[in-house]
């Protein structure tokens, strides 16, 4: 192993790790306001994939264009969800909300099945995406560079927007203490739904990003990353912002340099050490990284 | 002819089952500083709790400057004139001070005003000057309850709703805060305090209702309970 | 403790439902029998993720993966000895040679679910909430992908099949029978009291000497064991398995009977886990495409699922309890006024 093949691991973990954070963030702002871990947020994320889709692939218009349209129906999807399925049990169980959250993933992802159909569907990114950058030894494509860099942009767009926004101080303060916020005139049920088409429509970038590495999209492929990026925001600390694109990188790094260190024999158990990573995390730091506390008995 | 600022009548809530309230009935004029006083349990923080519209009450009215707020969400209430200062501070502790403080006007467009309003609260509190830029959850717990007034303050209410402001804190801060109080009703603010001290609210309030286990007992000025026995004996160790 | 009255009224229950069962079989076409087989089965394992997640306050979403434990454990033990050489060459020679039969089959399945849940449950049974749902959640995809690639012992993906199919009434409403006597025995043990004394209020139950580890993880375990059971039952049932019909789906398939017919009640398990595989079954029809009144929809894949996705958040929000909410069936309830009160 060479110094080049890891800066190729960690160039690539970085660009899954990009992904898995920008997914990460809506579970943990929405966890942070509601105490609600929304399972349906990976299903959200294939409808704007799908709009996307839709926009790049029938109509042949920009792939910018697939991002904005992407990230606004997943916003919409978003609001949508919450209003309906969300709302009416937001003094219910933490069992009932779970449930629920579980269902609406279900029922999204049949509903996929039902009109689009489960065969997954060729998704071609623009030629120029696909240049490769070689450094030496060492390869990056352009659809790679775009990931990283839009991460980053969006993050200090959301850091700003938290920090230096009426709004977005408010969202920061639903999270701290919810009936505060109340007193303060704060309309509780506009920062939600703010809430969750901001991390509706950073997941629905993520998930373009995906599905444009992959070639591929399917009703179900917001699943298996939506899990991983809870996960990643576990590990961060969930309800916090910084931890969970903190988490994402971190868990997009792991996953990608154990499956490039250890020998191939390992690489289908990539799924599975995810999981025993968050076991591992959860028994040992429950709040994550970054986190405030929480998940565990005293 | 004194002028009814807020009227609550034969207000009803339940936890449950728990007949937390029952028939209350209070009113506060304009000007006036008026002191709820009672146990714990009475059902003080309830009353407040319904007036800001926090928690639901079965039945009963709750109007606001002659305009029936019973059922109205809280981000109504605020923006109707009234600000509530909760138990227990309830600050945002992650927030720094200057946030805590800015999330009170959070209502408010008039960025001059708000400014204004926000260096005359730091005039009032000279020591939250100091920890601007200090996360919250870091000062003391009399400078938290400051800062909670303050915040309330900073939404330019008529009407301030103040729940329990000297629990748990040193007398001469206790001292402090209702200087600060007085203050603000000499500015004009209407002022709704809950107390469990009861010698420290008599004192300062002009009027005074008594709760005992969800229901009004009594009510009248200041010196007229001071001077009753009953309440001599049960609230003021007499 | 039952009485005289309610043992004689339970043993003529049972007899009913061997008549009931005896003439289902002889008159039966095979598709519906197999209905009536599926219906036992997941009263089985309902009434197991009852017990874990309803009565214990413990909700786990890896039911599946317990099931896939039990199903592989009785198939390598039960499966022909010629097919098994076929299918599974480099299987180690002791489990090769062996074909034992089906009830030590399905009393090795039990145990090693149960096995493995004292394996997870120690780490993991000191979360709480979501924490701990995702954490089974992850012991579930943990097991799907060791089933999937440790192919020497379970051919992978592509499954085992040459099931035996022992399986029959007799043997699904017998061991429910025996899974609903055993649950309802331990829930009304002084373990069962403690386990509700914790769903209630966790801080009391301690207070009053509750140990709560011990009492979830004796929960997690039993239940896993039933779900073991009812997995190797369902595996021999359909006679193939594979690693993808023991997904998350199938946990919540399970999670969903178990919401609608009552989390906390055995008899809630049994009404959720009759209707919900009876609505699935017609509901798949449906799916095939209809002529309605000249008008034909066309085939609609996955309706079933949304349907039924649909009915949970609706009893969620309107009746969270479920149908029987935590009301058991019992023999007082048909108790006759004039003759037993003096």
């Amino acid at each position: 192993m060479n110094g080049n093949y890891l800066l190729q691991q960690l160039i690539n973990g970085l660009g899954l790790g990009s992904v898995y954070a920008l997914i990460a963030i809506g579970y943990s702002i929405v966890y942070g306001i509601l105490r609600l871990i929304n399972f349906a947020h990976g299903d959200i994320l294939m409808i704007g994939v799908y709009a996307g889709f839709a926009v790049v692939m029938v109509m042949h218009a920009p792939f910018l264009l697939a991002l904005i349209i992407a990230m606004g129906v997943a916003a919409l999807m978003g609001v949508l969800l919450e209003r309906v399925a969300y709302r009416p049990l937001r003094y219910a169980t933490e069992e009932a909300t779970m449930i629920t959250s579980l269902a609406v993933s279900i029922f999204i992802e049949n509903l996929g099945i039902m009109t689009v159909s489960a065969q997954p569907k060729p998704f071609r990114v623009p030629e120029y995406l696909s240049v490769i950058h070689n450094w030496g030894q060492v390869s990056v494509s352009n659809m790679t560079l775009l990931i990283i860099s839009l991460t980053i942009v969006l993050l200090l767009v959301l850091v700003l927007f938290v920090t230096r926004t009426n709004l977005g101080i408010a969202m920061r303060a639903c999270a701290d203490n919810l009936n505060a916020a109340r007193l303060m005139g704060i309309n509780i049920n506009v920062v939600v739904s703010v809430t969750f088409a901001i991390g509706s429509a950073l997941a629905a970038v993520g998930g373009l990003m995906l599905a444009g590495q992959y070639g591929r999209i399917d009703p179900l492929m917001g699943f298996i990353p939506g899990l991983k990026a809870f996960i990643a925001a576990v590990i961060g600390g969930i309800g916090s912002i910084g931890g969970a694109a903190l988490g994402g990188f971190i868990l997009g790094l792991a996953e990608i340099l154990l499956v490039g260190l250890l020998p191939p024999a390992f690489s289908p158990y990539r799924d599975a050490f995810v999981f025993v990573i968050l076991i591992l995390v959860l028994l040992v730091r429950p709040s994550g990284l970054l986190g405030t506390g929480e998940g565990r008995r005293s | 002819m004194p002028e009814a600022m807020l009227e609550l009548e034969k207000l009803n809530i339940y936890y449950g089952n728990i007949h937390a309230l029952q028939d209350v009935s209070l009113t506060v004029n304009k000007g006036e500083m008026v002191a709820i006083i009672g146990a714990n349990g009475a059902g003080k923080t309830t009353t407040l709790a319904a007036i800001s519209g926090l928690i639901q009450s079965k039945s009963g009215k709750i109007r606001f400057e002659n305009q029936d707020i019973t059922h109205a969400p809280t981000h109504q209430i605020v923006s109707s004139g009234i600000s509530h200062v909760p138990e227990g501070r309830q600050i945002f502790s992650s927030l720094s001070v200057a946030e805590n403080i800015r999330l009170g006007a959070y209502q408010r467009r008039d960025q001059k005003g708000i400014q204004e309003d926000a260096n005359w609260i730091y005039s009032l509190f000279p020591v939250l000057k100091d920890r601007r830029s200090q996360i919250a959850g870091t000062l003391s717990g009399g400078e938290q309850q400051m800062l909670a007034i303050g915040r309330s303050v900073m939404s330019n209410p008529r009407l301030l709703l103040l729940d329990e402001p000297s629990m748990g804190l040193a007398p001469l801060i206790v001292e402090l805060i209702f200087d600060v109080i007085n203050q603000l009703k000499e500015r004009g603010m209407t002022i709704l305090l809950v107390e469990q001290n009861a010698y420290q609210a008599l004192s300062q309030a002009d009027r005074a209702y008594v709760l005992e286990t969800g229901r009004i007992k009594l009510s009248g000025t200041s010196s007229e309970l001071i001077n009753n026995e009953e309440i001599q004996k049960a609230y003021l160790g007499g | 403790m039952l009485n005289q009255r309610d043992k004689k009224l339970t043993l003529v229950s049972l007899v009913l439902l061997a008549l009931v069962l005896f003439s289902l079989n002889q008159f039966l076409p095979g598709y519906y029998l197999r209905i009536i087989n599926l219906i036992g089965i997941n009263i089985i394992l309902v009434a197991s993720l009852n017990l874990t997640n309803g009565f214990t306050g413990v909700f786990s979403l890896g039911h599946a993966g317990f099931m896939a434990v039990g199903a592989y454990t009785s198939a390598l033990l039960t499966v022909p000895i010629a097919q098994k050489a076929s299918l599974l060459p480099d299987l180690p020679l002791w489990l090769m040679n062996i074909q034992l039969p089906f009830a030590v089959a399905l009393l090795a399945a039990g145990i090693m679910a149960a096995i493995c849940a004292v394996i997870i449950g120690f780490p993991v049974l000191r979360l709480r909430g979501h924490y701990l749902a995702v954490a089974t959640l992850g012991f579930l995809v943990i097991i799907k992908v060791l089933l999937t690639n440790l192919d020497d012992f379970t051919r992978g993906a592509r499954g085992i099949s040459g099931l035996p199919g022992i399986t029959n009434s007799w043997w699904v409403y017998g061991t429910m029978v025996i899974t609903l006597y055993v649950l309802w025995r331990f829930l009304h043990s002084s373990y069962g009291r403690g386990i509700m004394a914790l769903r209630d209020d966790d801080v009391a139950a301690q207070a009053l000497g509750v140990n709560i580890t011990n009492h979830k993880l004796m929960s997690f375990c039993i239940g896993a064991f039933f779900a073991g059971v009812g997995g190797a039952l369902w595996g021999d049932l359909i006679t193939v398995i594979s690693p993808n019909f023991f997904s998350f789906n199938q946990t919540f398939l399970l999670v969903e009977m178990s919401v609608i017919g009552g989390m906390g009640s055995l008899t809630g398990a049994v009404v959720g886990a009759s209707l919900m595989t009876i609505l699935p079954e017609l509901l798949r029809n449906l799916e095939g495409g209809i002529s309605l009144m000249g008008v034909t929809l066309p085939p609609l894949y996955g309706l079933s699922q949304l349907i039924l996705a649909v009915l949970v958040i609706l009893v969620l929000i309107f009746r969270p309890q479920g149908i029987m909410g935590r009301w058991e069936f019992s023999w007082k309830h048909f108790k006759k006024h004039n003759k037993e009160e003096i």
